[in-house]
């Protein structure tokens, strides 16, 4: 196994223990006292934590540049199934379509979670005397827990740096 | 302004949809590298290069979340 490689794994497997550390703490031990403020984030609060939003976007693209860059090529592609029998590309095939049926429907929930938290989002926001948009929530977060806040951002944005920024071999 | 008091399972459910999502791509991320398939990454950017608008209008909302949440103005 490659050093890029182990080292890909290895962000990935320390994210990926930190996050559920964080959904066990917001399980277990998230705590909000009352009455807890909705003002809109400003001053150095607001400058540092969109800096770190911005700042994990581009470190998560130059990590991914990094490691892609000393990458061994893939053994396995989903979209090129090996050996040439005739049993072998039915089930080549037919794993191909089940991958991007599961693709397809992963992508379809979340694109309807979005549009149904936007909607939320709206309809709060159009009379906030009924409900809190979850504007509020996460400012109510970020007043509660600013530094918590700043390493969410920081990893979901580091996240999509990754992803969304994805460096072209 | 008033508005009505906070729901304190509203903010374990904003933190926990969050989490768990990122959580969710994070292990399937772990299991394609693990399983030496193409990443995650890999995968999103070969789906924006046949998509661009989409890419970009789902780029575009996700900025706007992030200002609308952290670089808001207060209301005069």
């Amino acid at each position: 196994m490659s050093s890029a490689r182990q080292a890909r794994i290895g962000v990935l497997g320390s994210s990926l223990v930190v996050m559920l550390g964080l959904i066990g703490w917001a399980i277990f031990r998230l705590q909000v006292h009352q009455p807890c403020s909705y003002d809109p984030i400003d001053g150095f609060t607001s400058f540092a934590l969109v800096s770190v939003s911005i700042g994990g976007f581009v470190g998560g693209h130059l990590l991914a540049g990094w490691l892609e860059a000393t990458a061994a090529p893939r053994d396995r592609d989903d979209r090129s199934p090996r050996g040439t029998g005739i049993r072998t590309r039915f089930d080549g095939a037919a794993a191909s379509r089940t991958a991007k049926l599961v693709v397809q429907a992963a992508l379809v929930l979340f694109l309807a979670l979005s549009v149904w938290l936007l909607a939320y989002e709206a309809v709060a926001l159009a009379d906030i005397h009924a409900n809190w948009p979850i504007t509020f929530y996460v400012r109510c977060f970020t007043h509660a827990n600013a530094w918590a806040a700043g390493i969410g951002a920081l990893a979901i944005c580091t996240l999509l740096g990754q992803w969304v920024w994805y460096p072209a071999r | 302004m008033t508005v009505p008091p906070l729901n304190p399972l509203g903010i374990e459910l904003t933190a926990l949809v969050t989490l768990v999502l990122v959580a969710g791509a994070v292990a399937l991320d772990l299991y394609l590298e693990l399983t030496n398939r193409v990443p995650l990454g890999g995968r999103i950017s070969r789906w924006a290069r046949r998509y661009p608008l989409f890419m970009a209008g789902l780029a575009l909302v996700f900025g706007m979340m992030v200002g609308h949440f952290f670089f808001s103005l207060p209301v005069p």
